[in-house]
């Protein structure tokens, strides 16, 4: 041992001694509880039951409220993925053909939304939306008064797309740097319009990067906290407010905990058809 | 200073045998070139004597000493590397202090060592320049000079001159082999060029497929290789198979495959019957429009009469020479002549001969 | 094969979508300056008497500090962690590299939130009680990822073999490291520590299962606030949050560019 331990092959090791012990302690553990938790009992009075059972997992996936809760988080993430890409695809074209400087500029001002506190972002979203905001103060002046988003669905979503739609914008540009730009130009001189060039070139091989974008945004839409919660109100319940419920104001652990499973299961298919999209169009790539 | 040697040295990469069992002795100043294609273990053999490899078998010695099991910081080695790897965050003269700082020398005597050290690789006035300044042939000598200032028991060259141009090469290699002498060191350098390697080094080892091919003088394994890979290797070479039919006082003669007789020198152990492969350097043939003379293949002891015919394919010049390519059954023969020689036209038939003493034969 | 007049409209087009992206921090900011006592758009008149009030609430304060140390130690701990991992994963080859590499990725992969509630429930059934070294663990968890990457990048954009070049000169690991590799690398770990506090400094998903009154970073004082009123009051902490983000932004900007850390070029 000591001789291993004064020998070069001891090196890597001992890096990763410090944050392998940190990981397994405080990341690996913690989950193995979560996921032990989930299959205990809980009593409004007694508290968490150490006995095994599916309850929070019946009561998740086959109660009505809850499988609408479920249902809704489906829905919001999928619609958010959805207008992420209708509005990011453009920019993501723009950078294609923008100059470095204007490029660089996008990029940041693109992202600077994910370096901002999700409370301040959120909050200025409240502003914007809610009583005597931007948005009523504008169509209030074109005639349309009484139009307070806050607190509805549609508000969650801006708030959502605000923060990632960089994700969709880096990988669909991604995917549109790589292709051959001789291809673009062999449509054309073939007699293609140039939006034709677009729907019957350029999309169809950006499809990965769409693909890979909108699967990151689904995954993250649906496991994010204050955007729904601050945006949404009190009535509009996905499965993290409903967590955030369970676990800080009822104190049902167990069943936040099987909410949290359930969550991560979600989030974990998201990227797994993320990782099979992005093999697939890798082997697409080495066969061209 | 010191003398280096390897005994039996092995390295694997799992099931890839790197280097398959090399023994070598290197004398102590001696200027040794490891020369050899890609793959063919040069490299992982420096690295071993490095450090930067542990040998999975046998021994490294520096003056009779292991040093197999230290690590390259305790080794006291200088190394060049192909890729130079100046510090860019530091200065010529930093770069070169490097070593004496960590062999704790005090500081009037470090910067002493640095300037003389950089007089040697002529950079006297550079100490203050930034590394990523300088040009690929200044970085040459800020590597040669920092490998050089701390007095190393063995100097390692890793294709030192690879990523300068031509000229410089050319400018390079005869200055490094005038330091090297200059400061006595012991001197270990690897290439795959070998007229490096022949300009540079007292002795050169052959390397292929992990193994040392041949070991010698630069004139010993251009004159008298061992085996048509390394004649093949070190300059050029017309291999041409045949038959030895009978051996007479160190000269054979041998039935080519398309039944010509010629006869070449031979090895004390070559025997009639044997297969062989005869070796002819292209600059030791000469064509004629004319068949020499052929002596009785009865005769004893056989003599001239190595002729083979041929139609001259072309002639290019290469400046002090001129390359011949002749068209000999299926075969092409590569020959050699200074400039000026009188030849017959491109198209014509013509005799390739050559001096039996400057054949070779190898067993096939 | 876009035309002058297309790429004039995606340009038009990009910059909108920018606009948009940095509304809300420039609403807030714009409200912070009101002199009302009530969030309305526009605001009306000019005022920093918000900020003046916001300097003066000692629960704020409180918050502020705590978050700044939290951060700082967060991107500390989780920065030298990193370098070492990623010294690790770059310089060696060793059996279990990639699990290892996909281990220390997974922070990514799991909701901030979801991996809060799995560290309030593992803390809970151990009895140990919640105070800023579970924030400060949390946040050094989240972190690593980036830390790694980022070192990461530096270590493969290096001048090859002058770790090996400084070994052959006699120098030991550590003097490599810290003469050599260090000063090489040093983008990358800068960019890091920025990059971990920023994080750590915003994080409210992982804080708000962790936090208790004692010890709540400003970013969940923000969302308690909020959560009962608000006024223009929090419009001044918001934009005072804001503006510190923003200065170490600027400060990754200028140590590396920004698109290089998401993989873009």
């Amino acid at each position: 041992m000591r001789r291993f331990l004064t020998s070069r092959h001891a090196t890597p090791w001992l890096l990763l001694l410090p944050a392998s012990v940190l990981f397994a302690v405080f990341f690996v553990a913690p989950f193995i509880t979560l996921g032990i938790n989930s299959f205990y009992d809980y009593g409004r009075m007694t508290g968490i039951i150490h006995v095994f059972t599916w309850k929070n997992y019946e009561k998740l996936w086959l109660d009505e409220y809850y499988l609408s809760v479920i249902g809704a988080t489906f829905r919001l993430s999928s619609i958010t993925a959805l207008v992420t890409l209708v509005i990011g695809y453009p920019v993501a074209l723009y950078l294609t053909v923008a100059s470095p400087r204007a490029k660089s500029w996008v990029i940041a001002l693109i992202l600077s939304p994910l370096l901002v506190s999700v409370i301040v972002r959120t909050f200025g979203w409240a502003i914007i939306l809610g009583k005597n905001g931007l948005i009523e103060r504008v169509f209030t002046a074109i005639g349309i008064p009484g139009t307070d988003f806050l607190h509805t669905e549609a508000a969650v979503v801006v708030g959502l797309v605000n923060v990632l739609t960089p994700f969709v914008v880096l990988s669909v540009a991604t995917s549109l740097q790589s292709i051959d730009p001789a291809v673009p130009l062999a449509a054309a001189s073939l007699g293609a319009s140039p939006l034709r060039v677009l729907s019957r070139v350029i999309l169809p091989l950006s499809l990965p990067g769409i693909l890979a974008g909108m699967l990151i945004v689904f995954g993250l839409a649906s496991a994010t906290f204050v955007t729904p919660a601050v945006l949404g109100g009190a009535k509009f319940k996905v499965l993290s407010t409903l967590m955030y419920q369970q676990a800080v104001i009822l104190q049902n652990w167990p069943f936040a905990a099987a909410i949290a499973v359930t969550l991560t299961l979600i989030v974990l298919i998201g990227q797994g058809l993320q990782n099979m999209a992005a093999e697939r169009s890798r082997y697409g790539a080495s066969l061209r | 200073m010191a003398t280096v040697e390897l005994l039996d040295v092995r390295k694997s990469f799992g099931a890839m045998q790197a280097v398959a069992g090399v023994s070598l002795r290197i004398a102590e100043g001696e200027f040794v070139a490891l020369l050899g294609p890609s793959g063919c273990g040069k490299t992982t053999t420096l690295n071993l004597i490095a450090g930067f490899l542990e040998p999975t078998g046998g021994d490294i010695r520096f003056d009779g000493t292991s040093v197999a099991r230290l690590p390259p910081h305790r080794r006291n080695i200088g190394v060049v590397f192909q890729s130079y790897a100046l510090f860019p965050h530091m200065t010529v003269a930093q770069n070169v202090a490097f070593g004496l700082e960590m062999r704790k020398l005090p500081k009037p005597q470090v910067t002493e060592r640095v300037r003389r050290a950089l007089d040697i690789v002529h950079l006297g006035q550079m100490e203050d320049r930034n590394s990523r300044q300088l040009s690929g042939g200044q970085q040459q000598r800020v590597a040669l000079a920092r490998a050089l200032v701390i007095e190393p028991a063995v100097l390692l060259l890793d294709e030192p001159l690879s990523n300068l141009d031509a000229a410089l090469r050319e400018q390079m290699r005869f200055e490094i082999r005038e330091i090297q002498q200059r400061v006595g060191i012991t001197t270990v350098f690897v290439t795959h060029d070998q007229s490096e390697a022949m300009a540079a080094a007292d002795r050169l080892v052959v390397m292929d497929k992990g193994v040392i091919r041949q070991v010698g003088t630069a004139r010993e394994i251009y004159e008298t290789p061992v085996d048509p890979f390394v004649a093949g290797f070190i300059g050029q070479a017309n291999l041409i198979a045949g038959t030895i039919d009978r051996v007479t006082g160190g000269q054979a003669q041998v039935v080519l495959e398309d039944g010509t007789r010629v006869v070449a020198s031979c090895r004390p152990d070559a025997h009639a019957g044997q297969a062989v492969m005869l070796m002819v350097r292209p600059e030791d043939a000469s064509v004629s429009a004319v068949a020499p003379p052929v002596t009785a293949p009865s005769a004893t002891p056989p003599s001239g009469g190595n002729a083979l015919s041929g139609t001259l394919l072309r002639a290019s010049l290469l400046g002090a020479t001129i390359n011949l390519g002749v068209a000999v059954g299926e075969r092409s023969l590569s020959v050699s002549v200074p400039r000026g020689t009188a030849l017959p036209p491109v198209g014509s038939a013509v005799f390739v001969t050559w001096d039996p003493e400057r054949a070779l034969l190898f067993p096939a | 094969m876009i035309t002058a007049a297309m790429r004039r409209c995606l340009g038009a087009y990009a910059a909108l979508v920018c606009l948009l992206a940095v509304l809300p921090v420039l609403i807030i900011v714009i409200e912070s300056f009101t002199a009302s006592d009530y969030v309305v758009f526009p605001p009306s008149g000019f005022s920093v008497k918000w900020y003046v009030e916001s300097l003066q609430r000692e629960e704020f304060l409180d918050s502020a500090l705590l978050s700044l140390w939290v951060a700082v130690i967060a991107s500390v701990v989780a920065t030298a962690l990193g370098t070492l991992v990623a010294l690790a994963l770059v310089r060696f080859r060793f059996p279990g590299r990639r699990v290892l590499q996909s281990l220390f990725m997974a922070p990514l992969s799991v909701p901030g939130i979801i991996f809060g509630l799995a560290l309030l429930q593992f803390l809970a059934s151990w009895g140990v009680a919640r105070d800023m070294t579970a924030v400060i663990v949390g946040h050094v968890i989240i972190a690593l990822p980036f830390a790694i990457r980022f070192v990461t990048v530096a270590l493969i954009g290096m001048v090859a073999n002058v770790e090996l070049a400084a070994q052959s000169l006699g120098a030991s690991p550590w003097v490599v490291f810290r003469r050599v590799t260090l000063p090489l690398i040093r983008p990358g770990v800068v960019a890091s520590l920025v990059f971990a506090f920023i994080l750590s400094f915003d994080d409210v998903a992982v804080s708000l299962f962790l936090a208790t009154p004692g010890t709540m970073t400003l970013p969940v004082r923000i969302y308690v606030y909020i959560d009962q009123n608000y006024d223009p009051l929090i419009t001044a902490v918001s934009a005072i949050v804001v503006m510190v983000a923003f200065l170490a932004l600027g400060a990754i900007e200028r140590t590396l560019g920004i698109g290089r850390l998401f993989g873009l070029r």
